[in-house]
């Protein structure tokens, strides 16, 4: 575990343009190939960091209140509570705060898109974008440079 | 003297021969013959000139004289005269001789007159009128017809017997004048009777009436009746002849046939059996005049006899519903098989009384059993305060109702299981759909779940290799390009076989999903309209109805564009397909359904295995096209 600072300010960036600090990355997939590849994108990234894993809702609700991550990418459908389900309790409860989530799917559509803003995620990304564009995603939910223009 | 034979008179006497049908004789104070007709002395088997101054007893053989010389000596004696009837047998015929025997004075003697008629013919008219008079009053008898005639203008009245019986006075009587009849009539049919006898009298035409009458001892009698006025030389009307018809059984027949028939169609109306068997006691209590009709049913089919309908007996009501003991007259007729008739409980030893007829005063009884002999379903009872009520004919009424019942009763049980079957049917339908729909959903969960994750993250794999070769970014791009078909194939299988967005995005994101791909496939845009409340009750079934609706609309309708709305009634999701395609004639529809297009079918199978209705027709705003409308409780 690293001890990086909480909070959702976007990280101070030095002039060399590398990033002062990594940002903290959980990840939450019932699929183990999908999950793994989609960890080893992170690990390979160099502002991002793999803190956490799970493989269904239940373990990424504790593990993201546990690990406090900047940004959390939790697969839609998964067994036991589902990924909207989890940024929704995350939200009413409070327990972690400054998580950014992003939801990804292997079925996405508008009114899922929907649903994931109402629950708080701040994107929903399909399963095919490819590897460096969820990467990208990410680092930017982690600074907080995407969001849904939904009330 | 003169020869009493002689002159005019002896002449006449001497005319009279045989067979002229009249004898004359006159015997002296000796009762010797003076003068006699050859007619006469024929009678007596010989010639006239062998009688004169013989007496009869030398004339006639044996008993037969003495009888004759009798007679002669009586009138004789006390000078009056004597009128007897003699019967004769002339030549193996049976004759009959009215014969008068009466004293008369001739020249100061006192002389014995004797004047025989044959009246053998006579005597036959007579018999023959009397026959016939009989055979009219046994006509009347068995028509209950009686004839009378009325002469106005001495306002004399004749009535044949039968006309007193069926006025239920004494043929010994006087008939009655007018006043009396009317008084007869009953109350409310005077006026018209009046009415109708005066006209005749003024315009002399026949005419026909029905009217009721009121006995003597207070029954009604109904009766139809025609009277042909005569006119005399005046022109006035004269003597009315006219004939009066008891059709009091006729009419009662006719009204219990109608009575009859009434229950009957009122069985088929689809009425419970409650109001079926209220109407039924209604009736019977009406028309056979009883106090108190009851149904009484076995329980279970065949428990314990339990009330299920009464007219009248109101102290007895709160019997409704309740088992009926043993000693019930209901029960006793079950056992005996019935039908049974007490025309006085007072006056009979054989049954045990009924408590009921007891504590409720009635006299007279009936009851029939309802159903078939062997399977008797129940018993239909009527009593009477007054004794005498109930006959052969009102028990045969009573039958004619119960098997009316009878049959109403199996129409219902053969209904009632035919709901059951149905509802089973329907039952085994949801559970064959449910299970086809939970192993469609299980395959698409199960083609989410593995291959296609698998695709998506070979995908990433593909994304992350860098090309070594010249070849291999062009290998890499149609690898990936593969990879991104084969994802989406999936995706359109999935969502035929069951749109997993359903568990998480609910029925909006999945019911969309679904249209915007039949849309796609199709070539017509999609509307979808769904109320927050609708989702979440028939989702799977909407979706499945929908899909096919959908599908229909591209393939079948040729449609440009398509609304689907779901939205909550009362409970019920209804769910509205509407499109502008060519659309679908009405009476092609159950065509439709039956044969051609399996899955509209289908539709309609599992909206009604839940109770539910599902119907394919012209759209209701009049536009062109076709609107399904599905109502999902």
């Amino acid at each position: 575990m690293t001890t990086a600072p909480i909070g959702h300010d976007p990280p101070v960036l030095n002039g060399s343009g590398t990033g002062a600090l990594t940002r903290r990355v959980y990840i939450a997939d019932d699929h183990e190939g999908y999950r793994s590849g989609v960890a080893r994108l992170v690990a390979e990234h160099p502002a991002l960091e793999v803190v956490g894993q799970g493989s269904d809702g239940e373990e990424a609700l504790a593990g993201i209140i546990a690990c406090q991550p900047d940004v959390a990418l939790l697969d839609v459908r998964m067994p036991g509570i589902n990924g909207i389900e989890v940024c929704r309790r995350l939200q009413q409860e409070g327990s972690a705060p400054n998580v950014r989530i992003v939801l990804i799917t292997g079925t996405p559509d508008p009114v899922l898109s929907t649903q994931a803003a109402a629950a708080g995620a701040v994107a929903l990304l399909g399963k095919e974008t490819p590897p460096n564009t969820i990467a990208a995603q990410l680092l930017a939910a982690a600074e907080g440079r995407v969001g849904w223009s939904v009330e | 003297m003169r020869d009493p034979a002689g002159g005019v008179a002896g002449a006449l006497v001497q005319a009279l021969g045989p067979g002229s049908g009249i004898g004359v004789a006159v015997h002296d104070e000796d009762l010797r013959v003076l003068v006699i007709s050859p007619s006469l002395a024929e009678l007596s088997g010989t010639r006239p000139g062998e009688q004169v101054g013989r007496r009869l007893t030398e004339v006639l053989p044996g008993e037969v004289g003495e009888i004759a010389e009798a007679s002669l000596r009586v009138v004789a004696a006390s000078g009056e005269p004597l009128l007897r009837l003699e019967p004769a047998v002339e030549a193996g015929r049976e004759r009959g001789w009215l014969i008068h025997v009466y004293p008369i004075h001739y020249g100061g003697r006192d002389l014995v007159a004797v004047i025989a008629l044959d009246v053998t013919e006579s005597r036959r008219a007579h018999e023959r009128l009397q026959l016939s008079r009989e055979r009219l009053a046994t006509a009347q008898r068995m028509a209950r017809a009686g004839s009378w005639s009325w002469d106005v203008v001495a306002d004399r009245w004749q009535w044949s017997e039968e006309l007193y019986r069926i006025a239920g006075l004494s043929p010994a009587g006087p008939p009655p004048d007018l006043r009396t009849l009317l008084q007869t009539v009953a109350e409310e049919h005077r006026a018209p009777f009046r009415d109708v006898t005066a006209r005749a009298l003024r315009d002399g035409r026949p005419y026909e009436i029905s009217f009721s009458v009121v006995l003597p001892d207070g029954r009604r009698r109904i009766l139809r009746g025609r009277g042909v006025p005569v006119r005399g030389d005046s022109g006035a009307v004269e003597r009315i002849h006219g004939f009066a018809q008891d059709v009091t059984e006729l009419a009662r027949a006719e009204s219990q046939q109608r009575a009859a028939a009434e229950i009957g169609r009122l069985a088929l109306t689809g009425v419970t059996l409650e109001v079926l068997l209220r109407e039924t006691v209604d009736a019977v209590a009406r028309e056979l005049a009883l106090d108190i009709v009851g149904v009484a049913q076995r329980l279970g089919g065949d428990g314990p006899l339990a009330l299920r309908a009464l007219s009248g007996g109101a102290a007895y009501r709160e019997r409704l519903g309740q088992e009926l003991g043993p000693e019930s007259l209901a029960a006793q007729v079950l056992r005996d098989g019935g039908p049974l008739i007490v025309p006085d409980w007072e006056a009979q030893r054989v049954l045990p009384r009924a408590p009921l007829t007891r504590r409720l005063g009635m006299r007279s009884s009936a009851a029939v059993v309802i159903g078939p002999r062997e399977a008797p379903i129940g018993v239909l009872t009527g009593h009477s305060t007054a004794p005498g009520r109930v006959g052969e004919e009102d028990a045969a009424f009573m039958e004619t109702v119960a098997n009316v019942l009878a049959s109403a009763q199996a129409r219902l049980a053969a209904e009632a299981e035919v709901v059951a079957q149905s509802e089973a049917r329907g039952r085994l339908v949801a559970l064959a759909l449910d299970a086809e729909d939970r192993a469609r959903r299980s395959i698409s969960e199960a083609l989410h779940d593995g291959p296609l994750q698998d695709l998506l993250a070979l995908g990433h794999d593909v994304a992350r290799l860098r090309p070594a070769a010249g070849d291999d970014e062009r290998h890499l791009a149609r690898v990936g390009d593969g990879l991104a078909r084969a994802v989406s194939q999936i995706r359109e299988v999935m969502l035929d076989l069951h749109p997993v967005q359903l568990q998480v995005g609910g029925l909006e994101s999945a019911l969309r999903a679904i249209c915007a791909q039949q849309a796609a496939a199709g070539g017509y845009t999609c509307a979808v309209r769904i109320e927050p409340t609708a989702a979440g009750r028939r989702d799977e079934l909407v979706l499945s109805l929908a899909r096919e609706l959908l599908r229909n609309a591209g393939k079948h309708a040729r449609a440009e564009h398509v609304g689907v709305t779901v939205a909550l009634e009362e409970d019920t999701v209804r769910l509205d397909v509407v499109d502008d395609g060519v659309g679908l004639a009405e009476d092609r529809l159950p065509e439709a359904l039956g044969s051609g297009h399996i899955g509209l079918a289908s539709s309609r199978e599992r909206a009604e295995a839940i109770g539910g209705s599902f119907r394919v027709g012209p759209r209701g705003d009049g536009q062109p096209g076709t609107q399904a409308v599905a109502l999902l409780p």
